[in-house]
């Protein structure tokens, strides 16, 4: 188990924390955009900076004041960070591990016939396996991962992120794997920490997090959003109308929005276009352009007395697709419960 | 297809020419002048000894001092850093013949630190413990400087990931980061002990005896001229080369491809 208490860590005129955070026998993403902090919260999780104030607990020892090497995590950077000097099976050799530990490991990750390669010659795919049985192979208490399969190509990055996860869940190893990309952590992650601005906005499972941001980078990051402005009307329980415009519309509100103006998050699949419209969060718009975007159109609208515009993902067998058109209205509808008041951060 | 030179070839070229052109000019002016080419006798075997034990003497000391103050240099972040890094270069700055009287000043005879050493049996100047002095304080810089450009080319996350796989920082330094910057150390080690080889003003100043072959030959040539001189100046030109080849042979055996020149 991992536990960060109160952490603080300042770095020029960036400042992270304060941070509480706790990772149980689980695979924990961080996901967050470039600049949010993560590669500055493995760092002083690993003990390559040290804290300015605040606790780590690692198993059941605070390790703050410790050395890298004391602390019992292994880390994988985002560059290739295997011994250049050393063969495949020199550098998973170098944790001095048992030859039952190396038979198993070289087994799990399928590096067999590389063992004897230079590691100039594996492949982005091969030094990522690599890398990643040297971490486990130490048997560490945490493994820390930045972004290890970010430097891939996307196929390949796409093939080894399930068997990545299958790896990890096999070995038992709680994990810290930090990530900008959103697939990843779908794909990788038992929960995911939206982390901006050095903090921690959102902690939850995937499904969770995708479907109710609770801010504005949360519901940016895990997914295309239309961020709308909004005029709080009226309260009553957890429901609220809201203005938009000259429209009223009904939403349940998962977290308080108190201020008079509030923001709104929407994702572009869940709004519905119809020939026919009219009743509750029903809006009439004008198509502004549409987009190929391979399983989808994205379609631009402008909703009638609203001055931002709207996007839509449109299905490619959707009964109006061929007569969606530019300058073409249409009726649109935001589902009462796929709206999510979104804070600043 | 045509072989073209270009311009940076023949600018380089320009420099290894004017390297070698005064060797083979000597070579050739021997060649003719054979028959006048005087032997030095006995002085010459122990001036290569002095030399090659000094020179070899003075690298070890230079590494030994000198890589733990260039991974320094390398590593740490404070503004101290680059105060030190200026003084390392001060040795180079100063005209060997001003390096010697310096050293005179510090550990000549009449200092405290030269005759306390006396009082004591040791002599720091006119001794080799004096030429080994001068040697150190004039190479050890070319040592320090390559062996921190080495250290700078190795990437810190490869530190940070032996160190999570269980490693101490000295443990990290032996397997990882030396081998890897050994190709720089190789290069300092190699300009060192050229330098060292043919070292002259500082090591006259502390010590003009036992002489040195570049202090021989200064001897020869100020009482015989050239072909005086002609004889030990081959030595310390062939004798230079097939150290620094077995200097670099040693580093690519300790360090394969990482230490190859």
């Amino acid at each position: 188990m991992l536990h960060i208490k109160s952490v603080v860590k300042s770095l020029g005129n960036f400042l992270l924390g304060p941070l509480d955070l706790i990772v149980e026998n689980e695979i924990l993403v961080i996901l967050g955009p470039s600049g949010s902090g993560k590669t500055t919260l493995i760092n002083v999780i690993s003990g390559i900076s040290q804290l300015d104030s605040g606790e780590i607990i690692i198993g059941n020892e605070r390790v703050s004041e410790e050395s890298i090497e004391n602390r019992g995590v292994s880390i994988v950077f985002q560059e290739d960070a295997l011994f250049p000097h050393m063969t495949v099976l020199e550098n998973i050799k170098y944790a001095n591990s048992t030859e039952e530990d190396i038979n198993k490991i070289v087994d799990i990750f399928g590096i067999e016939h590389i063992l004897d390669r230079s590691v100039g010659a594996l492949s982005g795919g091969e030094k990522n396996r690599v890398e990643l049985a040297r971490a486990i192979i130490s048997m560490p208490k945490i493994l820390l991962l930045d972004e290890p399969l970010s430097s891939l190509d996307y196929p390949v990055r796409k093939k080894l992120a399930p068997d990545l996860r299958k790896i990890l869940k096999r070995v038992k190893i709680p994990v810290v794997y930090v990530t900008h990309d959103r697939e990843i952590a779908w794909e990788i992650g038992d929960r995911i920490a939206i982390m901006s601005k050095g903090g921690i906005c959102q902690i939850g499972t995937p499904e969770d997090v995708f479907k109710k941001p609770t801010t504005i980078i949360a519901a940016e990051i895990t997914g295309e959003s239309n961020i709308l402005r909004m005029e709080m009307k009226e309260k009553s329980g957890n429901e609220r109308v809201v203005g938009w415009g000259p429209y009223n519309l009904e939403i349940v509100a998962e977290q308080n929005g108190n201020e008079e103006t509030i923001h709104v998050s929407i994702r572009p699949d869940d709004i519905i276009l119809g020939t026919q419209g009219g009743g509750i969060n029903w809006m009439e718009g004008e198509i502004i352009e549409k987009i190929f975007k391979g399983h989808r159109y994205a379609v631009e609208l402008n909703i009638e007395g609203v001055e931002e515009n709207i996007r839509v993902n449109v299905p490619l067998d959707h009964n109006e697709i061929k007569n969606l058109k530019k300058g073409r209205e249409i009726w649109v509808h935001f589902p009462k419960k796929s709206m999510q008041i979104v804070l600043d951060n | 297809m045509k072989n073209k030179i270009s311009i940076l070839q023949l600018l380089g070229g320009i420099l290894v020419i004017y390297y070698i052109a005064p060797i083979f000019s000597l070579v050739f002016w021997g060649g003719n002048e054979y028959g006048r080419i005087s032997s030095m006798g006995g002085g010459i075997s122990s001036a290569i000894i002095t030399s090659m034990s000094t020179s070899a003497m003075s690298v070890v000391i230079s590494c030994m001092l000198g890589i733990p103050l260039a991974y320094f240099l390398s590593r740490d972040r404070s503004s101290l850093k680059d105060f030190v890094l200026f003084i390392v270069f001060l040795p180079l700055l100063l005209p060997p013949i001003v390096s010697g009287m310096v050293l005179l000043t510090l550990l000549g005879p009449g200092s405290i630190i030269g005759s306390l050493a006396a009082s004591s049996g040791i002599e720091l100047t006119q001794s080799m413990i004096g030429i080994i002095l001068a040697q150190v304080f004039v190479i050890s810089p070319f040592i320090v400087i390559s062996a921190k450009v080495g250290f700078d080319s190795v990437d810190e996350k490869l530190e940070y990931a032996s160190r999570s796989l269980g490693k101490t920082k000295i443990q990290t330094f032996w397997k990882i980061t030396l081998p890897l910057s050994m190709k720089g150390i190789i290069a300092g080690a190699m300009l060192a002990f050229a330098r060292a080889m043919g070292e002259f003003g500082a090591t006259v100043m502390m010590a003009y005896y036992p002489r040195t072959m570049p202090t021989q030959i200064w001897v020869s040539f100020i009482t015989g001229g050239i072909g005086n001189a002609f004889q030990m100046t081959m030595i310390l030109l062939v004798s230079s080369m097939i150290v620094i080849v077995l200097i670099g042979r040693m580093g690519k055996e300790i360090g394969g491809d990482y230490a190859s020149y």
